[in-house]
């Protein structure tokens, strides 16, 4: 069953994200422990995909903070739902720009720190 | 059972450059996709509520409605041996029953040029010689 994704909140460090177009969420992607390799923890990263300049100034490059995305639960009578939250490090901006179009703005987060939230993927 | 028609084409006279074509059939592309809807740009997000409206933001640049580029278009079919040349480009002229549907012939009427985008003719046996050909409205020019 597809699973509509509207009504879709982004906050980090408490400061909201708007106008995400596009979410991605890739987690646990470190290497398997094993004899031969070296554990590489790699939580994941999540990237967000939007329209808003205002959403993330360069200030905050490589800052750690919390980032929560939630959503409006259709069958909990309207509540809140946390999709995911993470400590996260914001690490790089795409900035799109293409002619009769308008400008999108990639932001790319490094996972450092699930939380241990029983939501989270 | 039959019907009438009314608002049939016969009497349609199609001119392109010089030359009057015998048409038997013509379509009119006439819709500049510079100015539909589908040319906003989507910047619907997750944000937006399910059942909202989505939201969009006009094109920046308007593609003018007698470019190229506009996708007015002008096929048709017609009998007879003419070709028509590549890339070639003259005023185009329709009229019905006398009544100019588009291009003029009188001096302060709007000239349309069109571009020969593709063109066909066909030759077959127990058949007359048919061709078809597409125009591109290109530019209009006042009449002197």
């Amino acid at each position: 069953m597809a699973i509509p994704c509207q009504g879709v909140t982004f906050t980090w460090g408490g400061q909201t994200l708007s106008e995400v177009q596009e979410l991605e969420v890739d987690l646990q992607r470190g290497l398997p422990l094993g004899r031969t390799v070296i554990w590489t923890a790699s939580p994941g990263e999540v990237r967000l995909l939007g329209f808003s300049i205002t959403n993330l100034p360069g200030s905050e490059y490589g800052k750690r903070k919390r980032l929560t995305i939630q959503c409006m639960s259709a069958t909990s009578g309207g509540s809140l739902v946390t999709l995911f939250d993470a400590d996260c490090i914001y690490r790089d901006t795409n900035t799109r720009a293409n002619a009769n179009d308008a400008v999108r703005f990639a932001h790319t987060f490094t996972v450092m720190d699930t939380l241990g939230a029983p939501s989270n993927p | 059972m039959s019907f009438p028609t009314p608002h049939d084409g016969t009497g349609t006279i199609l001119r392109f450059g010089a030359l009057q074509y015998t048409v038997s059939n013509v379509a009119f592309a006439f819709t500049n996709p510079g100015d539909a809807a589908d040319s906003n740009i989507d910047v619907g997000h997750l944000g937006q509520s399910a059942g909202e409206q989505l939201a969009t933001l006009a094109r920046p640049l308007v593609v003018p409605a007698d470019d190229g580029g506009s996708g007015r278009n002008i096929t048709f079919d017609y009998i007879g041996k003419s070709i028509l040349l590549d890339g070639s480009t003259g005023t185009v002229y329709i009229a019905i029953g006398g009544t100019a549907l588009i291009g003029s012939t009188a001096a302060g009427g709007t000239a349309f040029f069109a571009t020969v985008a593709s063109s066909t003719l066909t030759l077959a046996t127990n058949d007359a010689v048919r061709g078809q050909g597409v125009l591109t409205l290109v530019r209009t020019a006042a009449l002197t």
